[in-house]
């Protein structure tokens, strides 16, 4: 039934509730643009895969999951279809079913359930602290107490910020998104990841609403997170000789600058609204964008059978359209003027100001560093783009393969609409973000906003400045890279002779790793001298060893669990075999309760024991070794930074010179062999279309667009 | 007449039992007659329906037997639903067995057995009094010994003998704290139990109430008290493990509850705090449960252990004493019945196909076995409580009981828990659905005869994207029926739980609450 705009499906006991509000409908919008041209792509991408009706399932369960999740009212009703989104989305990663994308895959799906369920956490903590999960309806009532806050606080962030790809838990991201078929990954890195960011712009603003007490210490915490992914991501992209995975890290990258924007929208709150657009114009413009990223690379894939980045040599030249989308695409990532990524990028450079203005002088750092991952942005879509645009090598090349309609249009449609969303900023702000906008606000925010941007214009020239500041500054970062001057992810391969900082930091670090190395190594002969003789009686089990998982920390923690369970299990045998002595007692008519039936018992409950106590010392054990693995990367990677300094302000011009020199000449790698594809049936050959998928695909996107957009043009 | 119906609902089973084991019928027909009969038993018990719903008691005393209290009957919500339950299982799993029996000996006895079990669970459902409870709860606990020894072979009859004893330790705690809270009260009836209130919290009512917990808490598996369960409900048929842990266990459930909301009753129990040792073992038991299923390897194992910690659930939220507690409880019993035994069932058409019992053996089954693994998927998704299927919703009820019931701690259980069952359910429907890459078409090689035609010895068949027909039948339509009327129930259910039966559900908490 439709009460007002909410509607109301009796189902599940608590009722499922959708509400469609501005904000919903910009991000409903980009899902139903961005799926209705990644599956018109996935006709001629996927026409020789295997399993193709589980993977159109999934794709729909996707959408229907990610619509969902944006249009749900309550927080019931968004832990459904954010279940749905995680369950059908982790088939379309593993859609391959190879080692590699297994692997990535449960990385994603238990991470993803992980987030889930701080969400279902919440949820259960709002309903019954004020009796209802809606988004609506929560910033209305009276806030609940504080302790009941910061924890609903703590596992909304938690839970969206997963799934943003925020940096400590980011690193399913890079796994997931590059094994996935390309259609998926556009999805994934198009509109999963904004699910997250969505999750994180209502939770602040509703925080800001209750006036949350800590809000100012999460919003920085939140900043400072954003801050280190993205340049974290941007440092990683930087050296990924794959297509997709530097995708992937791009997304890390720039999702952080989303989350920096809902957190400083947050610390600002009622006095510069206008960082709320800026978070949101960004998302508009990264899922534009890198979804048409996605589809180019999974093409460069089909076409050339390889995934590196330097196999698309010269190959802009022969496909134009994809040269096209590519070009475009980049250049809405690193923010060129004319394009979406301009205007979001700008927005967001205000906010900066205005957050360094307005806060204690600490906060006038984020300037710089927003500048530096804006130049290794510029960067690492350079390492991406030049292959595609150097003139193919010299020789006999094989003859070109004509690439499919449906394969190079998508991308090109969906990076055009990034130029469409840079050049007529007053129609989508005005139309689409701003009033998106106004549902985040808090009411006395609205007439700050409608001031703030009356000011704002988009093409002013300290601006335009600015943007030619990053590009210039990208290139410097580019040409560092290309001269090998950046710090390098091998930390076993560097030697510093010259920097007495990262030598110091190097000492420091080695001596710390000795030192824990010896407390974990006491502190476990201390516990085996305890627990030994008891432990002697039972057979040896085989342990873990936990060096082995130690990059990963859900393996870590897998492994962890799983060894605690054994633990259990046969500490459990132990108190069994007790049990069944009673019965053998009772059987044997021996008296009973005899010394021996105690004497088992008391053996019983000490395995038991040895056993937690031994489960809880490996577990120890374990944090300690990845502590002390730990804390000599941190340290390794300050010296990395202080060594990219060094080297920066020693060579600047140097590099530069050698970077204008190096474009000239720079060669293509040979290009490797054209896939041999059958020969396609006539009415492919006609359309490249399978009819069977189409009908059912195109139809229900299409009619989607249709009612969205007609919703949206009576609304106003 | 409808006084009559419990009454015969408990009759007949015993009536058909003894009947099975005697007439001279080949197997086949006595297996039929069986099913026939326990389908009817539904039905029966589905015409009570609408009398329970209005709330009119149903009370029958059968003085004649056992001569100074009588047998009494009394159909009240809670036993209903359990009744109606008990009588859904173990009619599809009857359905199941008249196909998955044929391959195993001693057809007629599991047929009697099944059927005098059925008359115990029935009769704990519908007793009226502590002293029939503890009767029918008796031979409940005996005669289902035969159903967990049916194989016959040594691993059985080692789980049977553990089962045994534990089950007689568990009556005779029972038996102490019946005597007792009749030496205290003088009276046996649930109702008057209702209205009596405990003088004081003396050592000797903390010794009633703490055998109350050992006998129920055996039966239903709590953790320090648990070790028969993961070697019994392995080891029997699997019809009858669907039986034990998707019914059997969920008397203890009922015992308890029967104790925390009518012997003792709520007001007692919040001022004595006795319930929060009930609370803190069913925690341990959610989480020791889940892990140890981690590591298992057996599936039947994996799910036994599953049911550890599911049972875990249930006892948490009866025992938090709030109405969302107990309501969440309640839903879980139903949820967890259709679930488990569904996913039992699954796990017996896995190794009635393949022979396969491990995990780790089950490359590419749903390949093969599609329906089957399907049933299998949704049934696993509703045990880690994944929206929109039945476990979700009581999951959401006792997070809603633990958070207002002021111990915020369980609900990090609850999810904790939730974790860990992804863990080990979802990885056998990646290897059964997504392993293409790895040991491709393991599970299409030892088969029975009829399953390979035509195929050399040592070659490798066809991809089976290719074959037209897969090389594992699926399963005969009487075996898949109940798993996926198993999963579609918990479907169904989970999209509207407050449909009836389910509605009882909401009708008891009214009961114990009020309003």
């Amino acid at each position: 039934m439709l009460q007002g705009s909410l509607l109301v499906l009796p189902l599940l006991g608590e009722g499922l509730r959708w509400q469609c509000d501005a904000l919903s409908l910009l991000f409903v919008l980009l899902t139903l643009w961005v799926g209705l041209w990644a599956v018109l792509y996935s006709f001629p991408y996927l026409a020789h895969s295997h399993a193709r009706p589980r993977f159109y399932l999934c794709w729909f369960l996707t959408l229907t999951g990610c619509v969902g999740s944006f249009l749900a009212a309550d927080l019931f009703t968004l832990y459904l279809f954010f279940e749905l989104m995680s369950l059908a989305s982790w088939a379309l990663v593993v859609h391959e079913e190879d080692y590699p994308a297994l692997r990535a895959g449960n990385t994603y799906l238990y991470l993803s359930l992980a987030g889930g369920l701080c969400l279902l956490a919440a949820a259960v903590l709002l309903q019954t602290a004020t009796g209802t999960s809606a988004w609506g309806r929560l910033a209305f009532l009276p806030p609940p107490p504080f302790t009941t806050q910061r924890l609903v606080a703590l596992l909304l962030t938690t839970g969206f910020g997963l799934k943003a790809g925020l940096f400590p838990l980011h690193f399913w991201l890079p796994q997931a998104h590059p094994v996935a078929p390309a259609p998926a990954s556009a999805l994934l890195s198009g509109i999963l990841l904004k699910v997250g960011a969505y999750g994180l712009l209502r939770t602040m603003s509703l925080l800001a609403r209750w006036r949350f007490p800590a809000l100012a210490a999460l919003g920085t915490l939140l900043a400072g997170l954003a801050v280190l992914t993205m340049l974290l991501g941007a440092h990683a992209a930087l050296r990924q000789p794959n297509v997709k995975r530097l995708l992937a890290f791009s997304s890390v990258s720039q999702l952080g600058y989303v989350v920096l924007g809902i957190a400083l929208a947050a610390l600002l709150a009622p006095v510069f609204p206008l960082a709320w657009p800026a978070a949101l114009y960004h998302a508009l413009n990264h899922a534009l964008a890198k979804a048409g990223l996605f589809l180019s690379a999974g093409a460069l894939g089909h076409l050339t059978g390889s995934l590196d980045c330097t196999a698309a040599s010269g190959l802009a030249w022969r496909y134009r359209g994809l040269g096209v989308s590519v070009t475009l695409g980049a250049a809405a990532m690193t923010g060129l003027p004319g394009l979406s990524g301009y205007i979001s990028k700008t927005l967001l450079h205000h906010t900066v100001v205005a957050t360094a203005g307005s806060r204690t002088a600490a906060w006038r750092l984020l300037e710089p560093v927003f500048l530096l991952a804006s130049a290794g942005t510029v960067a690492y879509y350079l390492v991406f783009l030049l292959p595609w645009i150097q003139k193919a090598r010299s020789g006999p090349s094989p003859a070109p393969q004509k690439a499919p309609l449906l394969l190079w249009l998508p991308p090109f449609i969906l990076t055009l609409s990034t130029v469409a969303v840079g050049l007529l900023p007053h129609v989508f702000l005005v139309r689409l973000i701003v009033p998106a906008a106004v549902d985040l606000l808090g009411e006395e925010e609205a007439p700050h906003l409608a001031a703030e941007l009356a000011h704002f214009h988009p093409w002013s020239g300290p601006d335009l400045k600015g943007a030619l500041l990053v590009v210039l500054l990208g290139l410097v970062v580019y040409a560092a890279y290309r001269r090998g001057l950046l710090p390098s992810w091998r930390p076993a391969h560097y030697y510093m002779p010259w920097a007495p900082l990262a030598r110091l930091l190097q000492h420091l670090a080695d001596s710390g790793k000795r030192s824990a190395s010896t407390l974990a190594g006491r502190t476990r002969a201390a516990l085996a001298a305890l627990l030994v003789p008891l432990l002697a009686r039972l057979a040896g089990r085989g342990g873990t060893d936990p060096g082995e998982y130690k990059s990963d920390p859900l393996a870590l923690l897998l492994t962890v669990l799983t060894s605690l369970g054994a633990e259990l299990q046969s500490a459990e045998e132990g108190m069994d075999s007790s049990y069944t002595h009673i019965a053998r007692r009772a059987v044997q008519r021996a008296p009973f309760p005899s010394a021996d039936y105690f004497l088992s018992l008391a053996e019983g409950l000490l395995l038991v024991t040895c056993h937690v106590l031994r489960g809880l010392d490996a577990l120890l054990n374990q944090g300690g070794a990845a502590l002390a693995h730990g804390i000599p990367h941190l340290f390794q990677a300050a010296a990395h930074l202080d060594e990219a300094l060094e080297n920066l302000s020693t060579s600047g011009a140097r590099a530069v010179h050698a970077f204008l020199c190096r474009l000239g000449r720079l060669e293509a790698p040979p290009r490797p062999a054209d896939k041999v594809l059958p020969p396609p049936a006539r009415w492919e050959e006609l359309l490249h279309l399978d009819l069977l998928n189409l009908d059912v695909a195109v139809l229900i996107l299409a009619l989607l667009l249709v009612l969205t957009l007609l919703y949206f043009l009576l609304q106003a | 007449m409808l006084p009559l119906i419990p009454l015969i609902s408990v009759a007949v089973p015993l009536v058909v039992g003894v009947l099975t084991l005697l007439l001279p019928w080949p197997a086949e027909r006595r297996a039929r007659f069986s099913t026939l009969i326990h389908a009817g038993l539904l039905l029966l018990l589905l015409g009570l329906f609408p009398a329970v719903r209005a709330g009119r008691p149903l009370t029958y005393n059968v003085a004649a037997l056992l001569p100074p209290h009588g047998l009494f009957l009394r159909v009240d919500t809670l036993g209903y639903l359990l009744a109606l339950v008990v009588a859904f299982i173990w009619f599809l799993s009857s359905l199941y067995a008249l196909a998955y029996m044929q391959c195993e000996k001693h057809i007629p006895r599991y047929w009697a057995f099944s059927n005098f079990t059925l008359c115990g669970c029935l009769g704990v459902a519908f007793a009226g009094d502590l002293f029939s409870f503890f009767i029918f709860f008796e031979f409940m606990s005996l005669i289902s010994y035969m159903l967990v020894i049916h194989t016959e072979t040594p691993a059985a009859l080692r789980a049977g003998a553990k089962y045994l004893y534990l089950g007689i330790i568990g009556g005779l705690f029972l038996l102490y704290a019946i005597i007792a809270t009749y030496d205290l009260a003088g009276e046996l009836s649930f109702t008057a139990l209702r209205s009596f209130r405990f003088p004081d919290f003396s050592l000797y009512t903390f010794s009633i109430f703490l055998s109350y917990v050992i006998g129920f808490g055996i039966k239903a598996g709590m953790v320090p008290l648990h070790v028969w369960l993961p070697d019994a409900h392995p080891v029997a048929p699997a019809p009858a493990s669907a039986l034990l842990s998707g019914v059997l266990l969920k008397t203890g459930a009922f015992g308890m509850a029967r104790t925390f909301l009518d012997v003792f009753g709520r007001t007692y129990l919040e001022a004595a705090g006795w319930a929060q040792i009930v609370v803190v073992l069913a925690g341990i038991s959610i989480i020791f449960g889940s892990l140890v299923a981690i590591v298992q390897d057996d599936l039947k194992r994996r799910l036994a252990y599953s049911s550890i910690s599911q049972m875990g659930y249930i006892l948490l939220g009866l025992s938090l004493l709030t109405p969302y507690g107990v309501y969440g409880a309640v839903l879980h019993i139903l949820n967890h019945a259709l679930m488990k035994s569904g996913l039992f069932l699954s796990a017996g058409a896995i190794i009635y196909r393949t022979g396969r019992h491990k995990v780790s053996e089950l490359d590419n089954i749903g390949r093969a076995m599609p329906c089957t693994l399907s049933a299998f998927t949704v049934s696993a998704l509703a045990m880690v409580g994944i929206p929109p299927l039945g476990g979700f919703i009581s999951k959401w009820y006792l997070g809603l009981g633990a958070v207002s019931g002021g111990q915020p701690l369980f609900l990090v259980f609850l999810l904790l828990s939730s974790f860990l069952n992804a863990l080990y359910y979802l990885p056998i429907v990646a290897r059964a659905f997504f392993n293409r890459a790895a040991c491709p078409f393991a599970a299409f090689q030892v088969l029975p005869p009829e399953a390979a035609p035509g195929a050399e010895p040592g070659t490798r068949p066809a991809a089976p994207a290719l074959s037209p027909q897969p090389l594992v039948p699926e399963l005969p339509r009487t075996m898949l029926l109940p798993i996926l009327t198993l999963a579609a129930c918990t479907v169904f259910y989970g999209l509207y739980p407050a449909c009836p039966p389910f509605s009882l559900a909401r009708e008891v908490v009214k009961t114990y609450f009020g309003g």
